[in-house]
């Protein structure tokens, strides 16, 4: 098939998924469910036009969703640790740049993806395949990591020993906490239907929601925080090491994610986070980009490997609802969904850098606590829209749990619980123990 | 090296029995994590516990009335008179004869705002240098608060009795959470010495501690487990021999660390990033080794060779010359194809390398000699700029490696 007809279905799945990508707590998966299901999507489209259009709407998703992570304080759960350095940038005046340097990021995971592509064909489905029975002590290990890596914030000034200990233990304790309500919180919502039935593939959304949005446009109102007259740079101050050093490690972490189940774009992002603990915003906003990007778009790109015959790999949301209305036969789809993604990585670049400028005008234009109070209430209407008032709820409760690390200073990645205790529990067959302690079952 | 390295590092060790791939398949054991969890401790020990049971003799909190200008302005700290405070605390070291430690406390000055303070030892003219600075907030970014500009900048100086013994040339910068402490030990009569966080790498990066925890793994739960506990532990250790601060190796008989082999910096993001990628590779290997249904087969030369050599050699062949591009690039529009060979020298024997080989060639006649004499040079540098390396950057990095390892 002629690549040239796929055109089309590429810039418009780009441009909508950039359209959606700004509204916060609405995820891409939503998009492309409504897409196939209600609209009967896969029947209007000719060939190879179907895959084309997802790879786009993916790629374009995790390039400029970071703008209601840094210009709203909104990110959803890979985007998470972006918000800091963003909000920083964008108290200096430098919106526009963070949002430039996580687009190079992103663009530097395409690039390495291309590169790489050889390496995804032949040697990634097969780290995949031997790691698959290793998932429980790997997941015990990045939980072990999330509470140890931890480091008491402590002001030593308590005169005793136990003043000091109990001092620093503070943060320490509150993410702690925060790790074992929200892991309490995986447990129930993904063993207790409290979604309605038909709705109940969305369970973990309201509670993303919760533990990573709304805290912190919470706080954006409770603080007043000011933005500062942002200035919309023509250059940035980039050299290509930093954006090499950045990336890799972004890929790293990111390949991490992608490769495999269940662990998330956020824990790569970790990754990528501390292989560049070099204290360069720059460096860190630069990994999280291309760790977010090669998460989504490696993770989709495995499904069209050719492996086990007809056997393909699903990973992640896009993949297992794609599977149903087309499964990839020759290396053609993969080189066909390369050159996809390298055409929709660079609109959605151009996409960023225009809608940013958008949503800096519209931040600096109305007051902050204003356009955070306007985000709570889209956030809860489209929580409310998707998952009703039990959906809320949720939200409300992982709210709570979210607000304790932004109030107490630790790591809000303890709030990854939320998913790696139930599916650890899971591994290592306990799950149904904790469940009849809980009378889940 | 990082955390997350130690870590890496442990969980690669614990792949290296088969009876621990076998226990953690069959029986659900977590024994392989315990390899990386060991091999995170001493550090967690160390930022979790050991840094708050530390004494201190002296305590320096520069929004108290003994070092403000105006008493009843927070705001107003004199760095005259933290200096003076810093500079008396070595003169006891160097009095007393005994090892004095203080603790410098950070500024808040309101919920989320700090003062931003740095303090440097001048080893050249024996004096200690405070720099109280503008209000930051919990990011670490300046600002215009309190009525303080964002680029204040107010220093003072203090001289000592004696010499400091420290070639720091990067000063300990001070705001948000806690302070550093300093320990001050005389040295004979050369001076004192500037000890940068006392409590850090003592007792919880000692040998002697991973063999206690070893023997109790193995009491507890089995052998294979205290070989896992005890080899990840060490291996930390091992790993932060490998920078400038070192590790405490014959704790409990000696309370003092023992200086590392300086061969690199903790923060060096290649050195992380390859020893990351080495146990991440090692660990596939060895799940791939042991498994009962191997998913590839390969020998050890090829895997290693191709998946971590090869790499590794392309990774630092790209640093080194991203480091000298401006020379490389010279070099290849001036000579085109001879080019290749003569950056391969640059990158080898470094700037100014034609000099050397003239030198070289002007007094040897064999081409044996040539290379012999070639050689010597080459060992020469490496010795060279070794030492060069290490006396400029010892203490700083000590520093450095203790700040980041701080800031989590």
């Amino acid at each position: 098939m002629n690549f040239l007809i796929l055109i089309p279905y590429i810039l418009l799945g780009t441009l909508m998924a950039g359209l959606v990508s700004l509204i916060p707590a609405l995820h891409i998966y939503n998009l492309a469910g409504f897409i196939l299901i209600y609209f009967k999507f896969p029947q209007l489209l000719p060939g190879n036009a179907l895959p084309a259009f997802m790879m786009s709407l993916v790629v374009s998703w995790s390039i400029i969703n970071t703008i209601p992570a840094l210009f709203l304080g909104a990110p959803d759960e890979s985007a998470m640790f972006i918000v800091l350095p963003g909000q920083k940038y964008m108290m200096l005046g430098k919106g526009y740049e963070a949002a430039v340097l996580s687009g190079v990021g992103a663009l530097g995971a395409i690039v390495a993806i291309g590169v790489g592509s050889p390496v995804i064909l032949r040697i990634f489905p097969r780290i995949r395949w031997l790691l698959i029975p290793h998932m429980g002590w790997i997941l015990l290990l990045i939980c072990a990591y999330i509470i140890m890596g931890e480091w008491p914030k402590a002001t030593l000034r308590p005169k005793t020993k136990w003043g000091r200990f109990i001092d620093g233990w503070k943060s320490s304790s509150a993410g702690i906490l925060t790790f074992i309500l929200a892991g309490l919180l995986g447990i129930f919502i993904l063993n207790k239907p409290f979604i309605p039935i038909e709705r109940a593939f969305q369970n973990i959304m309201p509670a993303f929601v919760g533990l990573y949005a709304v805290p912190w446009v919470i706080t954006n109102i409770i603080s007043k925080t000011e933005i500062s007259k942002q200035h919309i740079s023509t250059s940035i101050d980039l050299d290509y090491k930093l954006a090499i050093r950045g990336t890799f490690a972004g890929v790293l972490g990111g390949s991490f994610a992608a490769l495999l189940p269940i662990v998330t774009g956020g824990i790569g992002g970790l990754i990528a986070g501390h292989a560049t603990a070099q204290r360069d915003d720059r460096l860190f906003i630069i990994s999280q980009g291309a760790s977010k990007t090669m998460y989504y778009v490696g993770g989709f790109l495995l499904f069209f490997v050719p492996y086990f015959g007809m056997y393909h790999l699903r990973r992640g949301g896009m993949a297992w609802m794609l599977s149903p209305f087309y499964v990839p036969r020759t290396i053609g789809d993969y080189f066909m969904v390369l050159a996809t993604l390298a055409l929709s990585a660079g609109f959605a670049f151009f996409l960023l850098l225009r809608f940013s400028r958008f949503m800096i005008n519209v931040v600096t234009k109305f007051d902050y606590r204003l356009i955070s109070l306007f985000t709570v209430v889209i956030l809860f209407a489209i929580v409310g829209t998707i998952t009703g008032l039990r959906g809320i709820f949720i939200t409300i409760v992982a709210a709570g749990i979210g607000l304790i690390p932004v109030l107490f200073h630790s790591r809000r990645m303890n709030c990854m619980a939320i998913l790696l205790v139930h599916m650890t529990l899971s591994m290592f067959g306990v799950e149904s123990t904790v469940l009849k302690f809980f009378h889940l079952i | 090296m990082k955390g997350l390295t130690h870590f890496t590092v442990g969980a690669a060790i614990a792949t290296c029995f088969p009876q621990a791939i076998g226990l953690s398949l069959i029986h659900f054991s977590p024994i392989l994590a315990l390899g990386g969890i060991f091999g995170l401790l001493p550090d967690t020990l160390d930022f979790k516990l050991a840094m708050f049971i530390e004494e201190n003799d002296y305590i320096i909190d520069p929004a108290t009335k003994e070092f403000l200008k105006d008493p009843m302005n927070m705001n107003s700290t004199d760095p005259q008179l933290v200096a003076n405070k810093m500079a008396q605390v070595i003169d006891e070291a160097w009095d007393t004869g005994r090892e004095i430690r203080l603790q410098l406390h950070t500024v808040q000055v309101a919920g989320d705002l700090w003062r931003h303070y740095e303090v440097f030892y001048d080893t050249v003219n024996n004096e200690v240098v405070v720099e109280i600075g503008p209000v930051v907030t919990m990011s670490q970014v300046p600002g215009e608060f309190l009525g303080i500009p964002f680029d204040f900048k107010e220093s003072a100086r203090a001289k000592t009795k004696c010499n400091i013994l420290q070639a720091q040339n990067r000063p300990s910068k001070i705001d948000i959470f806690n302070g550093p402490s300093f320990g001050y030990e005389r040295k004979g009569e050369e001076g004192v010495e500037i000890i940068f966080l006392p409590w850090h790498r003592q007792w919880s990066h000692s040998p002697a501690l991973a063999i206690i925890f070893g023997a109790l793994g193995w009491l507890i739960f089995g052998r294979i487990y205290g070989l896992v506990i005890g080899l990840a532990f060490l291996a930390h250790i091992l790993l932060d021999l490998t920078g400038f601060m070192g590790a405490n190796l014959f704790w409990p008989i000696r309370q003092r660390r023992t200086t590392g082999g300086q061969f690199l910096k903790a923060s060096n993001p290649i050195a992380n990033f390859l020893v990351v990628a080495f146990s991440g590779i090692l660990v596939l290997w060895n799940l791939n080794k042991f498994s009962p249904q191997p998913t590839f087969h390969l020998h050890a030369w090829p895997y290693f060779g191709y998946f971590f050599l090869l790499p590794a050699f392309l990774l630092m062949a790209t640093n080194r010359i991203l480091e000298m591009k401006g020379r490389v690039v010279e070099i290849f529009k001036r000579e085109r194809l001879k080019a290749l060979g003569r950056i391969l020298l640059l990158l080898i024997l470094g700037e100014g390398w034609q000099e050397k080989i003239r030198e070289a060639k002007e007094e040897r006649i064999t081409p044996k000699r040539t290379r012999k004499m070639l050689l010597e040079i080459l060992r020469m540098m490496m010795r060279e700029e070794k030492a060069e390396v290490a006396s400029q950057v010892r203490a700083d990095e000590e520093v450095a490696e203790s700040e980041e390892e701080f800031a989590g």
